[in-house]
């Protein structure tokens, strides 16, 4: 990576004009020496073994044996045809192998449930946290800190223990005489994982937001009032807008590794919760087919950026971003 | 929005609910059943007592304590110069690095550690270990110590350096009086914080680590045995005791950091 | 000048497209006090970063003492600068702050001593050496930036916008307390300020500075009596600007037709012809009398428009017709009387008064 961005300008170099500015090549390869470390555990550790995916997926594993000569087989069969119909969920799908298809829809889907519950349920925490807050806010925001750093395994684990057949609620429930029986179906569903990824994503997002929130300037909002908007009004002219990209950002932060969580979907979902990362997970194990497994995998991730990418350039988060920027 | 009080209440409704379900584990870890279940049977240390006697138990402890101490370690001494090179000087491409080195933070752990996965055994033939686990997690607490200590060293005055190399100091003496001292509570909050990411990391060490195990793959072992729960509930308990004490006290020394640093703003 | 202390020729500096600085020369003198005048972002702050060695220019050569400063970094220059953010240590006591370089100079425990408790003398810090860094107010603070540089003896002193975060009272104080510490200390002062006052009062010369160039390099004096060009003439104090077009020039005196206002005249600054050009004829509100009946001295006809009475003068703003700016006009208060605003009024100024400005 050489700097290029030095202006050449001419008879820079002739005489009596006898400097040249190395200062910000020398700067440039100073700054990207300190980097270094950084950049190689970045490109063996993930460039690479991201890169090593990418040609695992083009293998293929019959049995026991791994065969290492090129093939689009995994590719071919993930988007294969077939006449036999499956259906799931009122669809209908003509594919060959439509288990990671569906997996992938449902994933995302629940995945997207989980999102809008997260950045519904911390939106108001942060505002409160920003704007209401004025006294051991430090206070605040650790306890909403800790959280984001214990154990996510810990988090998903305790849902289990308060969901389950014989867990808190349920027996909670009973001991109270509110319910005779346990109730079945709190555990072991989509909707459990819906609840268990949104509470266990929750504090990941208040501070983003809360961030956002704190950074706009607050004679903005007394500017705002002065011109004549109510409370309600000012919240939607100035504030939503001007936390908006910081909240998308919050948003994607949850989404994207959402859709491939495999703690989860593994712990409370039982078998009409799972998920894509369930199924990356059993080819790479149980089914012993990496190749398919990689190019589920990657498969996986170009859908997710390609939605992603989609979305930010449909509502203009890169020009919404800019303007609250200033 | 809302009255002052609705508000409040939302907050702490809020905390109730992030926090209710997590300590539902130390409670049923203190119930004198092998259920977690209501009512409470009475008070008890003896799941403690079990766990502690558990061979295997103590084995993934030394396990995670000697990875998450190794990877933070390393990480941070990987990420201070990267912090100082991101904050302090000029190049070329600057922002797509940077998004680099955050990719770590939204890609799913799975594809991380099968990814991971596939070059360690197919392509490198290197058995797994906890030698694997740890790269892993170096990758992954990489992109928080960074920024830990991005923010920090945002957070004072870039002329601070430039007065100490006015004054006489060359660059590396300008580290060691300057930004060293004035880095160290972000310093510290990245050691902290890079302990807890790999003590507390699932995913990862599930598909990277060999026949060891650290504690939460130990913990995730033990959840298929409803015999065991009790065992499981006391485990987390603990390690939930120990993120909780280091995050505060990261958080503190982080706070005391930047306030005591900015005197007399003008 | 026999021989400059510093000698800037031809320096650019570009960050990416952007060019701060295009060309700059100056020689700056032995113990001179030298300042760089200019808003914000015309290059001021990065021509005194250049002489600390903080940034190097993209092109062009700097002399300090009559050596090179090619690649020279800022610790081994003979240079020591108080940071507009003054950047006192936080972590350290006002005497760590204070002591801070000369670590680096390799002296005796007893001259360290010694020049630490010099330096904290001629701040008038004295009683504070053990204070923290938190605990000082700005202007104690800017006391420090100032004796922790000063201890170093360097050869030239930076000093970049040092007074900007004092309030007025302080800033006036701390400017003669700083010019009358660079007399007797002899050492050359480079001065960042985008305060013309402040510029005027502490300086020996000014380079005037707007888009990364010098408009004008020149003394106090020089600057308010004989501003190069427009730009300079209104930065510097008040300026009234006439438009007309030159005509034919006698020695410096240049006649001027001034279109709906009538002949006039005005004298050039340089050797530079204006003939035939689109000028201003530029006059200073104290140069320019006003009265009901001026008598022989009367140049042209106006109305009071404003009248603003301050005490020591009266500053007065006249509608000129066939003028679209109005005039200003500062007259001192001899007689405590005020014109009406509406009075009819005749405007004279004397001969050598009227500049020309392109």
């Amino acid at each position: 990576m050489s700097s290029q961005d030095t202006p050449k300008t001419p008879g820079a170099t002739a005489p009596g004009r006898p400097r040249r500015d190395t200062s910000r090549r020398r700067e440039a390869l100073n700054g990207l020496g300190l980097l270094s470390p950084a950049l190689i555990v970045m490109l063996s550790m993930l460039a690479l073994p991201v890169g090593a995916l990418v040609v695992m997926s083009f293998w293929t594993q019959s049995g026991f044996t791994l065969d290492t000569s090129f093939t689009l087989d995994n590719y071919r069969r993930l988007f294969s045809t077939s006449e036999r119909a499956t259906e799931w969920m009122g669809m209908t799908f003509h594919l060959g192998y439509p288990v990671p298809a569906i997996l992938m829809i449902k994933s995302l889907a629940m995945s997207l449930m989980a999102t809008v519950a997260v950045v519904l349920l911390a939106y108001p925490m942060a505002y409160f946290l920003a704007f209401r807050v004025k006294r051991n806010k430090a206070a605040w925001i650790i306890i909403l800190t800790i959280p984001f750093w214990t154990s996510y395994l810990l988090r998903v684990f305790s849902w289990k223990v308060v969901l389950g057949y014989n867990g808190a609620i349920n027996s909670g429930l009973m001991s109270l005489g509110l319910i005779d029986a346990p109730l079945e179906f709190l555990l072991y569903n989509p909707a459990a994982v819906v609840i268990t990824l949104s509470h266990a994503w929750v504090a990941f997002v208040v501070l983003p937001i809360y961030v956002s929130l704190e950074k706009i300037d607050r004679s903005m909002l007394e500017a705002a009032s002065d011109l004549g908007d109510s409370k309600f009004k000012r919240f939607r002219r100035i504030v939503l807008p001007l936390s908006m990209p910081g909240t998308i950002t919050a948003a994607l932060m949850v989404f994207i590794p959402t859709v491939g969580d495999y703690v989860t979907p593994q712990l409370v979902g039982g078998t009409g919760g799972t998920m894509i990362g369930s199924l990356v997970q059993q080819l790479f194990t149980k089914q012993n087919n990496a190749p398919m497994g990689a190019a589920v995998s990657l498969v996986m991730m170009l859908i997710i950026a390609a939605l992603v990418l989609t979305f930010l350039t449909l509502i203009g988060y890169w020009k919404m971003r800019a303007r609250s920027a200033r | 929005m809302m009255k002052g009080w609705g508000l409040t209440t939302y907050a702490v409704l809020f905390i109730a609910f992030v926090y209710g379900p997590v300590l539902i584990l130390p409670l049923f870890s203190f119930n004198d059943s092998t259920f977690a279940t209501f009512p409470l049977a009475g008070f008890t240390t003896r799941h403690y007592v079990e766990m502690w006697g558990q061979g295997p138990m103590i084995g993934a402890l030394v396990n995670s304590l000697k990875i998450g101490l190794g990877v933070t370690l390393l990480t941070t001494a990987i990420a201070i110069p990267a912090a100082i090179s991101i904050t302090r000087f000029r190049f070329p491409g600057k922002p797509a690095i940077l998004s680099m080195l955050m990719l770590p933070l939204v890609v799913p752990s799975i594809v991380l550690a099968v990814a991971l996965l596939v070059i360690i055994l197919k392509f490198l033939n290197i058995p797994l270990s906890l030698w694997t686990v740890a790269a892993g997690h170096v990758l992954i607490a990489l992109p928080f110590c960074t920024s830990v200590l991005m923010s920090r060293l945002e957070g004072f005055d870039r002329s601070l350096e430039e007065a100490s190399r006015d004054l006489g100091s060359p660059p590396l003496q300008t580290f060691w009086r300057v930004t060293f001292p004035l880095a160290l509570p972000g310093i510290i909050s990245s050691l902290l914080l890079g302990f807890i990411i790999s003590f507390d990391e699932f995913v990862i060490a599930f598909f990277l680590t060999g026949t060891d195990n650290t504690l939460p793959v130990y913990l995730y072992s033990q959840l298929r045995f409803p015999n065991r729960l009790p065992g499981a509930l006391a485990l987390g308990s603990l390690i939930l005791v120990v993120s909780t004490v280091l995050v505060i006290v990261s958080e503190i020394i982080r706070k005391r950091g930047v306030q005591s640093d900015n005197p007399g703003d003008f | 000048m026999s021989e400059p202390l510093i000698h800037i020729e031809a320096v650019t500096k570009s960050f990416g497209s952007f060019t701060a600085l295009h060309g700059i020369d100056i020689d700056i003198g032995r113990g001179e006090f030298f300042s760089l005048l200019g808003a914000s972002g015309c290059g001021k702050t990065t021509l005194l970063r250049i002489l600390a060695g903080i940034e190097e220019p993209t092109t062009g050569q700097l002399l300090i003492d009559g050596q090179d400063m090619r690649g020279v970094p800022p610790e081994k220059r003979p240079t020591n600068m108080v940071f507009q953010s003054y950047a006192i240590f936080p972590h350290l006591n006002v005497e760590e702050n204070i002591g801070y370089g000369l670590r680096n100079l390799k002296l005796s425990r007893a001259e360290t001593r010694e020049r630490i408790g010099s330096a904290v003398e001629l701040v008038k810090l004295g009683g504070m050496e053990k204070r923290n860094a938190h605990a000082l107010s700005g202007g104690q603070r800017q006391r420090v930036a100032l004796a922790r540089a000063l201890v170093m003896r360097p050869k030239v002193l930076l000093l970049d916008e040092p007074l900007s975060a004092l309030d007025k009272k302080l800033r006036e104080e701390m400017q003669l307390e700083l010019r009358a510490m660079q007399r007797s200390l002899g050492i050359t002062f480079v001065f960042v300020t985008h305060d013309q006052e402040e510029a005027m009062t502490l300086s020996d010369r000014i380079a005037m500075m707007s888009d990364g160039r010098i408009l004008q390099l020149d003394t106090p004096k020089g600057l308010y009596e004989r501003p190069a060009n427009r730009e300079v003439a209104e930065f510097i104090g008040t300026m009234n600007l006439i438009p007309a077009k030159a005509g034919a020039a006698k020695g410096n005196q240049v006649s001027l037709d001034a279109g709906a206002l009538g002949k006039l005249e005005g004298r050039v600054a340089t050797d530079v012809s204006t003939s035939g050009r689109e000028v201003f004829l530029a006059l200073r509100p104290e140069r320019i009398s006003v009265g009901a009946d001026l008598g022989a001295n009367a140049r042209l006809k106006g109305k009071i428009a404003e009248a603003v009475y301050l005490g020591d003068r009266i500053t007065y703003v006249v509608a000129v017709n066939g003028l679209a700016q109005p005039l200003r006009v500062v007259n001192a208060n001899e007689t405590g009387e005020i014109l009406r605003i509406g009075a009819e009024v005749e405007i004279g100024w004397p001969d050598d008064s009227g500049l020309v400005l392109s």
